[in-house]
C-alpha cells in the first residue's frame, strides 16, 4: 500500500493530505506555499500547537530555540511531546527553516574578544525561520480576511444543479462502482465501467464521459497500486505471456490481489487517497510547476464548504498554465465521484463550474477519525444514508450479520467473509463463521480489518444503544481474531543449526552472544545443540572462530 | 467529527470606560476604532486556525448588552435567529468577501453607538445600573451564555448523543471536545456591586457549560468580578497594562496579543506557558454594601449575599432575618 504510513510519526496525528505533502519534493511544496488557498488550508491541516506557534511569530517571522522552549508549559504532561511534533510538523513541510546563527566577526582583533563570542557561541541556539511567502500570505489573511473562492450557486445555476441527496447519491454511485469492480473480481471489465455507471441510475454528466476516460486510466492506477493484477492469480499457472489479448489490445482476465480486498475493507478517506496519490504520482511529475498546481488544486477542494459552488479557472491559482492541468485533475476527480462538473448556464462561453460532493470532504479528513461514520462508504443509498438513520450493519453475538443496505458494493464486500443466508430487498442476513473467515484470510484480508469493516460500518442504532460497549460484540471481534490466529499456528523460520561443540564453554558463550542479539530460536543443554536465525549465520561463525581461537 | 468550537467576545464600549482607558498619556493612547481593527485581525486569526469556530459578538455599554450581528462571517457567525444566517444576506457577504468583516465590525459598532448615545436616550435602563461608572457587564455576560447554550443545543441536535462521535466506543473526551465553549472580555470599566450575585450565578452557570471565562482588561484597573469568573471557570484573567512596565506599553500591540495568549482553546492551552493570573488578583469576597473586601463576614442564607456588618433584612433579596441561623458569620478568607 502506498499509504503505508513511512512517516508515521509525524503524521499520526495529522491528515491524509499533510502527510501527502510530506512525500512531496521541496521545490514543489515551496510552488505549493505559494499560492495563498493552499497556505490557508495547509494552516488548518497543522496540528494544534503547531497553528500556534505559527501565528505567534507570523510578524516577527523568526523564533529562538530557547523562546520556543518558553513556550511551553513545564508542567504539561504530553506537552514536550507534542511541542516536538509542531516543530517537526513544521520542519517537515518547509514551512519553518532551521537556521544556525552566523558566528559573528570571527576576525576579531584581540584575543581577549575572540574568546568570549567563542563562548557566546557555543551558547547560542539555532533560530526558526519562517518560510517567507508563507509568512506574507498569513499575513494577508490576517489583515483582510479570509479569502474563499467558494460561492452560493445561482438562481440559474440551482436549476441545473442536482440536489444534495442526487449529488450524493451520484457521487456514491461513482466511487461504488470502482470498488464494485475490484470486489467482483475476474468477472467485470473496466471498459464495461462507464456504461455499468449510466446503468446504475447516475446523473448524466454531459461533460464527464470523455473527458473523464481520458484523463483517468483507472485500470492502469489499480495496476500500479498492486491493487489488480493482469493475467491469472499465480495459482498453478504463472505463464506471463499466456495472457490473452483482444482485439484493442486490452488485457483480459484480470484478478484482484490480497492488496486489493484489503483495500475494500479499508475506511473511504484512506482509499480516496491512496488512488488519487496514485493518479497524481502517476500522471505529473510532481517536480514540476504542474504537481505543486494539481496538489493547490486538491488543497482547496479538501476545505470546500458544503453546496458551494466554484468557477474551475479560480482554482487553478496564479498560473495561467495550471488551467489545462486543472480541468485535467478535475477530469478525473469527476470520474471519481468527487467532483461534479457543470457549464455555467448564465455564461456563453461555457466556462466550467465545479461542486464538490461529500467524498471530496474526505480528502482533508484526518487520519483516524471518520466524519461519515460508516455512511461514507455507506452504498448509494442517497437520501437514507444522507440522514444516517437507516443503513448500517448489526453484529450480533451469534455471529450473525444483519446489513441494511441496498448497495450492491457493501454485499459484495459482506460475502468476502460472511456466509450469506439470505438476501432482502433492503437487508443482507449472513453468518460469520470459520470457513467463511478462512476464505477471507486466504485472500489476504485480515482479522482486524474484517472487525474494524464492521465497526466502522455499524448500524446508528448499535451506537445508541451501547453507548459505552464495543458496537461490534467482543465475543465475535474475539472469534474472528482467534480464527485468523490458527491459520497462523505454524511458522517456518530458515535457521542455521549447530551441534557438537568442542566444548561446555564454547557452548555457553556462542549460546549467550545469540541470546544477546535475539537470534536464538531454540537451544538444548544436554545435547549441546541450538539454532539460530539464518541472518545471523555469518556474525554467528565469526563469533565461533573467535571464540576458540580465544580459548586455543 | 469535527471539533465545533465557539466564542463570543465581549467588548466593553462604555464611554467611561474608555476614558479612562485614553487619559493615560499620549504614547499609549488607545482608541476604541483601534481595538476593533486589532480585533478583527484577532477574528481573522481564530476563523484561519479552525474553520468550523463560531463567533459571536456582544457589545455593552453603560445600559445594556447587545449582539452584534455580523453577517460577513457567514455560518461561523453566532447568531440569534434559529434558521441561521438569512441566505440572501449571506451571499452578499461571503461572496469573495475580503474586508467585509471589518467594514461590517465597524459600521455595526458605530451604528450601535449612534443608537445608544445620540439617538433619543429615552429606552428604558436594564440592569439597574448605578449612574454613569460601571457597564452592563452581568447582562453581557449572561447573553453570552444564552448564545451558546443555544449553540451547543444545535450542536447536539445535528449530531445525535453520543453518536458519531467515531468508530468502535463512544469517546467521550471527545464530545467534550467538540463542544468547547469560550467567552472573552475585554473589559474597562469598574465592577458594579449591584451586579455581583448576577455575574457569580453567571459564573457558575457558565462552569456547568463547561464555558472558559477569559478576561483582557483594557484599563489599569482590575475587576475582582472577571478574576473570579476566570478562576471558577478554568479561564484566563490578564492585565497587562497594570502588570507591564510602561516602556513596553508602547511596543504593545493587542492583536499580536490576543494571539498570544488567547488564540489556543482549552485543549492546547494545557500544553502552553500563558500568564497565570494577575499579580494583584484578589479572590477576596466584597461586601455588598460597602464594596470592601471582607475576611470575615456575614452571608445571607437565602441569596448568599454577603455584608460586612449584621442586618436585620437582607439589603439584596429583602429576607428578614429573624434569627441568628439565617444570617451566618462566616470567615471567608484567610490570611497567609
Amino acid at each position: 500500500m502506498t499509504l503505508d504510513p513511512s512517516s508515521s510519526s509525524l503524521s499520526s496525528s495529522s491528515s491524509f493530505i499533510s502527510s501527502h505533502l510530506l512525500k512531496l519534493p521541496a521545490v514543489t511544496r515551496d510552488r505549493v506555499l505559494d499560492s495563498e488557498g493552499s497556505c490557508q488550508v495547509i494552516l488548518q491541516t497543522l496540528p494544534p500547537l503547531a497553528k500556534q506557534y505559527c501565528l505567534r511569530i507570523c510578524f516577527s517571522g523568526e523564533a529562538s530555540e530557547a523562546m520556543l522552549d518558553g513556550w511551553i508549559a513545564p508542567e504539561s504532561k504530553d506537552g514536550l511531546k507534542r511541542h516536538k511534533v509542531a516543530v517537526e510538523t513544521l520542519l517537515a513541510l518547509g514551512i519553518w527553516k532551521k537556521v544556525d546563527e552566523e558566528p559573528p566577526h570571527q576576525h576579531t582583533q584581540s584575543n581577549k574578544f575572540r574568546k568570549t563570542t567563542a563562548k557566546s557561541n557555543a551558547v547560542r541556539q539555532a533560530t526558526y525561520k519562517m518560510n517567507e511567502s508563507f509568512m506574507a500570505k498569513v499575513q494577508v489573511i490576517l489583515q483582510q480576511g479570509i479569502r474563499s473562492v467558494w460561492t452560493e450557486p445561482t438562481q440559474a445555476m440551482r436549476s441545473i444543479l442536482p440536489t444534495r441527496e442526487e449529488l450524493h447519491a451520484h457521487s456514491q454511485a461513482c466511487w461504488d462502482s470502482l470498488l464494485l469492480f475490484l470486489a467482483g473480481g475476474e468477472g467485470e471489465d473496466l471498459g464495461n465501467y462507464s456504461s455499468n455507471r449510466r446503468s446504475s441510475g447516475m446523473l448524466a454528466m454531459e461533460i464527464d464521459a470523455e473527458g473523464g476516460d481520458k484523463a483517468l486510466d483507472l485500470e492502469m492506477v489499480l495496476t500500479r497500486l498492486k491493487l489488480l493484477e493482469r493475467g491469472a492469480r499465480g495459482k498453478g499457472s504463472n505463464e506471463d505471456g499466456d495472457v490473452e489479448m483482444v482485439g484493442d489490445g486490452k488485457v483480459q482476465g484480470r484478478s484482484t490481489t490480497r492488496e486489493g480486498f484489503q483495500f475494500l475493507l479499508r475506511p473511504p478517506a484512506e482509499q480516496i487517497w491512496t488512488i488519487v496519490d496514485e493518479f497524481l504520482q502517476m500522471q505529473y511529475d510532481l517536480n514540476g510547476e504542474k504537481g505543486a498546481a494539481a496538489v493547490s488544486f486538491l488543497l482547496q477542494l479538501g476545505f470546500c464548504e458544503e453546496g458551494k459552488t466554484c468557477e474551475l479557472s479560480s482554482l487553478s491559482g496564479e498560473s495561467a498554465k495550471g488551467d489545462a492541468m486543472t480541468s485535467e485533475v478535475a477530469f478525473a476527480l469527476a470520474k471519481l465521484g468527487l467532483l461534479y462538473l457543470f457549464k455555467n448556464p448564465e455564461s456563453k462561453a461555457g466556462d466550467l463550474w465545479v461542486l464538490p460532493t461529500h467524498l471530496s470532504k474526505l480528502l482533508c479528513q484526518k487520519q483516524e477519525e471518520d466524519v461519515f461514520g460508516g455512511e461514507a462508504l455507506g452504498g448509494g443509498g442517497g437520501p437514507a444514508s444522507s440522514s444516517g438513520g437507516e443503513e448500517g450493519i448489526i453484529v450480533e453475538t451469534n455471529y450473525r450479520v444483519y446489513a441494511y443496505t441496498t448497495s450492491p458494493l457493501k454485499r459484495a464486500i459482506l460475502e468476502l467473509f460472511c456466509l450469506e443466508e439470505y438476501v432482502l430487498p433492503n437487508l443482507y442476513v449472513g453468518r460469520l463463521s470459520r470457513e467463511s473467515c478462512n476464505a477471507a484470510f486466504e485472500a489476504g484480508i485480515g482479522a482486524e480489518l474484517i472487525v474494524d469493516y464492521l465497526r466502522r460500518n455499524a448500524h446508528p442504532q448499535t451506537y445508541r444503544i451501547r453507548a459505552k460497549t464495543p458496537v461490534v460484540p467482543e465475543t465475535i471481534a474475539d472469534s474472528v481474531r482467534l480464527w485468523e490466529a490458527e491459520t497462523k499456528r505454524l511458522a517456518m523460520t530458515p535457521c542455521a543449526f549447530y551441534d557438537k561443540f568442542e566444548s561446555k564453554e564454547l557452548y555457553l558463550e556462542s549460546l549467550g552472544h545469540a541470546k544477546e542479539r535475539g537470534k536464538l530460536l531454540w537451544s538444548n543443554d544436554e545435547n549441546m545443540r541450538l539454532a539460530v536465525k539464518l541472518d545471523h549465520y555469518n556474525d554467528m561463525r565469526t563469533f565461533i572462530k573467535e571464540a576458540k581461537s580465544r580459548n586455543a | 467529527m469535527e471539533e465545533e468550537t465557539a466564542l463570543v467576545i465581549v467588548v466593553d464600549a462604555s464611554l467611561f470606560a474608555w476614558h479612562c482607558v485614553q487619559g493615560k498619556g499620549k504614547e499609549d493612547e488607545f482608541t476604541l476604532g483601534d481595538l476593533v481593527e486589532h480585533l478583527h485581525v484577532f477574528l481573522n486569526a481564530l476563523v484561519l486556525v479552525r474553520s468550523t469556530t463560531k463567533v459571536g459578538i456582544v457589545v455593552m455599554n453603560e445600559r445594556k448588552a447587545s449582539l452584534l450581528p455580523l453577517r460577513s462571517l457567514g455560518r461561523r457567525c453566532l447568531c440569534v435567529t434559529s434558521g441561521g444566517v438569512n441566505n440572501k444576506d449571506e451571499d452578499e457577504m461571503t461572496t469573495r468577501g475580503r474586508g467585509k468583516v471589518l467594514e461590517d465590525l465597524k459600521t455595526k459598532l458605530l451604528g450601535l453607538i449612534e443608537r445608544e448615545y445620540f439617538g433619543d436616550g429615552q429606552e428604558a435602563r436594564g440592569g439597574g445600573l448605578e449612574e454613569g461608572k460601571g457597564c452592563a457587564l452581568s447582562s453581557a455576560y449572561s447573553k453570552c451564555l444564552c448564545l451558546l447554550r443555544r449553540h451547543l443545543e444545535s450542536c447536539e441536535e445535528e449530531h445525535g448523543l453520543g453518536y458519531g462521535s467515531g468508530p468502535g466506543e463512544v469517546d467521550l473526551e471527545g464530545l467534550e471536545r467538540q463542544r468547547r465553549t469560550r467567552v472573552l472580555f475585554l473589559h474597562g470599566s469598574q465592577d458594579v456591586a449591584s451586579q455581583y450575585i448576577q455575574v457569580m450565578n453567571a459564573s457558575f452557570c457558565a462552569q456547568r457549560l463547561g464555558t472558559v471565562v477569559d478576561t483582557f482588561m483594557l484599563g489599569r484597573r482590575d475587576s475582582s468580578f472577571l478574576q473570579q469568573a476566570a478562576s471558577i471557570t478554568g479561564g484566563l484573567y490578564t492585565n497587562f497594562f497594570a502588570d507591564a512596565a510602561s516602556k513596553d506599553i508602547k511596543k504593545f500591540s493587542l492583536s499580536t496579543y490576543l494571539i498570544q495568549v488567547f488564540l489556543a482553546d482549552s485543549g492546547t492551552r494545557a500544553d502552553l506557558q500563558l500568564p497565570q493570573g494577575h499579580s494583584s488578583a484578589s479572590l477576596k469576597v466584597t461586601c455588598f454594601l460597602t464594596k470592601k473586601a471582607l475576611d470575615i463576614g456575614f452571608v445571607c442564607s437565602v441569596c448568599l449575599s454577603i455584608f460586612n456588618q449584621k442586618l436585620q433584612t437582607c439589603a439584596v433579596c429583602g429576607t428578614e432575618f429573624s434569627d441568628n441561623r439565617a444570617l451566618k458569620k462566616k470567615v471567608l478568607s484567610r490570611q497567609g
